[in-house]
């Protein structure tokens, strides 16, 4: 069993619990504006449940999916018991107080500001407080994930570090240095304002700086999927991992470039001059190549292991793959997902095409299809795949776990697709209700059903999700063994020092910020050009 | 197993690519393109400009050069309520010895030809003063009281009225008084929507969309509250229905966007007294 297995169970367990309250809030929302239900909706109440449903999903469940999985890869890849495991404990008590303190925050109605904040929106301070506890907990595990990994090398110096922490440490250099942008807003733009000591926020330096997060959050969020994809797929496949040095390729490539292209997301804002559009539109399309990079050795593994299993022919080895393992299930629905919505994202980064979807529900589309879809499902096939190391339980009813997976893509499939479509048509998102007897609307009607039941699907998914891993907790005790890894074709080959170590990484992420966001953070200071009057959502009684 | 036999260290080669991409970039996103958008007019610091987001300043009209159906010469940005919100309310007091006698002392007036100044917060209070000043809003009072003021004598009188402990504050009707209101206008059945009398509650929750009606607490509160909208309820019914009559027909014309203007004109004669009755001071619970 694995070593700090409640410190890792505690994370997962937590971070289900937040995911499982914002289902159910998620599949309400969906019917709440589609043609099924009949009858008023109450704004104000959808607002709310879009806040807490978007702050459970983006910023706790993810974060303590990744703190999680980050001390188990710590523990196993490294071989180690984790050091400074008390200020572990004291990271999750953060993260678990500000969760509640924004949640809380947001159920009482006094912070319906989308987890985007949307300033000159302002809501309670309390909500900002907690997500600045979360975070805050959070760089606590970046810290830790950085000294055990020094140590570590310090014991052995000049071996070759584990590929899984190798990743999770970009993963965690990567976080630490995403959430300043958010932590700046909040710290010297939005509090002042809550707290009664400014009456103006300059909205353009705000979005600005949002973005500075906002983007690499979806790379913080998906890196633990790409860590399972390198370093624990092949091995569940029954295969190698294709190269090793791919795959550290790509992990610093996602570290450099993931953060400093935040301003595609603002491609419609005045406030940001059309040169630096262009030039994160350059470097958005950037990451497109450790993504292909990643589809290319993921496939080649598996072709490793499908071929190793007896496979033949041009595609006969994708038909002897285990798929009855939820992990390579996950990875293989978590791959067209990925291929769906990489397809989308690559029309949202270009400057030209993103007019056309720009504030659609095509957006809304994209990120549930790429976050919700290929990253959640991994997740869950994460959790399948530690569990057993975590409880001394084998997973009980892999059938169960096979059909929550199923379900869960076939339900964001239906739930993302027409999205798209209505997106298309036209439908902006950000809608609490729409006004189905307008003829103008109909042919969007049966979409957006259709998308609620998808909805539902997903909430049956995820409660399946619970199911089976509380079953789990109990049970017949086993020899679950250790958490292996895979091991990779070229792990005899010289590694470049370069591949080994990231300072020299988070070097050029941070000069490439310095070039990409330096004049545009600047300007917005100094001219404060889009200075407004703050905006309380605060219900007052 | 680490060593590095390349030529080009690894870690140089993706500062190099970085960077180099980083220019071509910099060269065709703020040199080529901007140019060629501008039809090449204009040298390359021009485009480099305009790609940064800096563009030629254009001047502003200055307020006397307004077209006259400009309705006020208040905008609400920052500027404008920072001034609004900077009033000295002790200077304001004394400046507000010549409002007392219209107005009332502690901003509740005597007459009902006059409004009762109190709790209409600074802001409103400025941009009346400031409407009359420059003739945006007409009556041969205010007009000689707000003529010699300055725009830090205004923000000061805002402040001064603002400072009042507020009497009152903005009302939503309870469901027992829509109840009653329903059963008093409807005969007890549900209101047609295409029913041409709308009752006060109704009309202060929910409007008459069928009329274009927004619902006047959107603006005045509770259910929402925008720059320079007074919290009504409370005024004087006299000077309500005087109001909502010249908005009516067009007399009184400072509303920013025109929206009480098509807000009273698409009311009923009916409808605004019953309005101005709502709200108006008989209509306030103790």
């Amino acid at each position: 069993m694995l070593a700090d297995r409640r410190l890792v169970l505690a994370h997962f367990w937590l971070a289900f619990a937040a995911f499982a309250g914002a289902i159910v809030l998620g599949a309400w929302q969906m019917w709440s504006r589609s043609p099924l239900r009949t009858g008023l909706a109450d704004a104000e109440l959808y607002y709310r449940s879009v806040t807490a449903h978007g702050t459970a999903l983006a910023y706790v469940f993810p974060t303590l999916i990744a703190m999680g999985f980050g001390y188990a890869v710590c523990v196993s890849a490294l071989d180690t018991p984790l050091r400074g495991g008390k200020l572990a404990w004291a990271g999750f008590t953060l993260v678990l107080i500000g969760a509640v303190m924004s949640l809380v925050t947001v159920t009482a109605g006094q912070s319906s500001v989308l987890y985007t904040f949307y300033p000159p929106l302002t809501g309670s301070p309390f909500y900002y407080l907690g997500i600045v506890l979360v975070v805050v907990g959070s760089w606590i595990w970046v810290g830790l994930m950085i000294y055990n990994l020094r140590k570590w090398k310090q014991v052995h110096p000049g071996e070759r570090v584990p590929l899984a922490m190798f990743g999770t440490v970009a993963n965690a250099l990567l976080w630490a240095w995403t959430a300043v942008g958010a932590a700046l807003e909040i710290l010297f733009l939005i509090l002042p304002v809550t707290l009664g000591w400014s009456s103006t926020v300059d909205a353009g330096l705000a979005r600005t700086l949002f973005s500075w997060t906002l983007h690499a959050i979806v790379y913080f969020w998906l890196l633990p999927v790409y860590v399972a994809f390198y370093a624990l797929v092949p091995r569940a496949a029954g295969g190698r991992l294709y190269s090793d040095r791919m795959a550290r390729a790509v992990f610093v490539m996602f570290l450099v470039l993931a953060m400093p292209i935040g301003i595609h997301h603002l491609f419609a804002d005045p406030n940001i001059g059309s040169g630096f559009k262009f030039l994160h539109s350059v470097f958005t399309a950037g990451v497109v190549i450790p993504t292909l990079l990643t589809a290319f050795t993921l496939t080649a593994s598996l072709e490793i292991a499908g071929r190793l299993r007896g496979g033949g022919g041009l595609f006969g080895w994708v038909r002897t793959l285990p798929w009855d393992r939820p992990l390579v299930l996950a990875t293989g629905l978590s791959l067209v997902m990925l291929g769906l919505g990489g397809a989308g994202g690559i029309i949202n980064m270009s400057y030209s095409l993103n007019s056309t979807i720009h504030n659609t529900q095509w957006v809304t589309g994209h990120f549930h299809l790429i976050f919700g879809g290929s990253v959640g499902i991994m997740y869950f096939a994460i959790a399948y795949e530690l569990w057993p190391h975590l409880t001394g339980h084998p997973l009980r009813s892999p059938r169960l776990a096979r059909a929550q997976l199923w379900l869960w893509f076939v339900g964001m499939l239906v739930v993302t697709l027409p999205w798209h479509a209505v997106g298309l048509m036209g439908q902006p998102r950000r809608m609490a209700y729409f006004d189905w007897s307008n003829p103008i609307l109909a042919p969007q009607g049966p979409l957006v059903t259709a998308s609620a039941i998808g909805g539902f699907v997903l909430l049956l998914s995820a409660a399946l999700l619970i199911v089976v891993l509380m079953r789990s907790q109990r049970g017949e005790t086993a020899d679950t063994g250790v958490l292996q890894y895979a091991r990779a074709l070229d792990d005899a080959s010289p590694l470049p020092k370069a591949l080994n170590s990231l300072g020299l990484w988070v070097g050029l992420m941070v000069a490439l910020t310095v070039v990409n966001y330096g004049y545009p953070i600047a300007q917005s200071y100094f001219l404060q050009h889009h200075t407004a009057p703050a905006q309380p959502t605060l219900i007052t009684p | 197993m680490t060593g590095d036999r390349r030529k080009l260290p690894l870690g140089a080669a993706g500062w190099v690519a970085t960077l180099l991409v980083a220019a071509m970039a910099f060269v065709i996103g703020f040199i080529w393109l901007p140019s060629l958008q501008a039809g090449g007019q204009g040298g390359w610091w021009d485009a480099i400009c305009r790609a940064v987001g800096i563009y030629p300043k254009q001047a502003l009209a200055s307020a006397a050069a307004l077209p006259a159906e400009i309705p006020t010469t208040v905008v609400w940005d920052v500027q404008t309520l920072r001034i609004a919100a900077s009033g000295n309310a002790q200077r304001g007091g004394a400046l507000a010895a010549g409002c007392a006698g219209c107005h009332g002392a502690n901003g509740i007036s005597a007459s009902d030809a006059y409004p009762n100044l109190v709790g209409l917060g600074a802001v409103t209070i400025y941009k009346q003063l400031d409407d009359y000043r420059s003739g945006k809003r007409q009556n041969p009072i205010m007009q000689a009281m707000a003529a010699p003021l300055t725009d830090q004598n205004i923000a000061d009188l805002a402040a001064h009225f603002a400072s009042f402990p507020a009497r009152r504050k903005a009302v939503e009707p309870t469901p027992a008084q829509i109840a009653a209101d329903l059963a008093a206008n409807y005969e007890g059945g549900p209101p047609d929507p295409m029913e041409a009398y709308a009752s006060a509650p109704i009309l202060v929750v929910e409007g008459k969309p069928s009329r274009s009606i927004a619902p006047c607490a959107a603006c005045h509160g509770p259910l929402g509250h925008k720059h320079g909208a007074p919290p009504l309820s409370g005024q004087k019914e006299a000077y309500l229905k005087t109001q909502l009559d010249a908005f009516a027909t067009g007399a009184r014309h400072n509303d920013m966007n025109k929206q009480m203007r098509e807000v009273a004109s698409a009311l009923t004669a009916r409808e605004r007294d019953a309005l101005a009755a709502w709200y108006g001071e008989a209509h306030e619970s103790p």
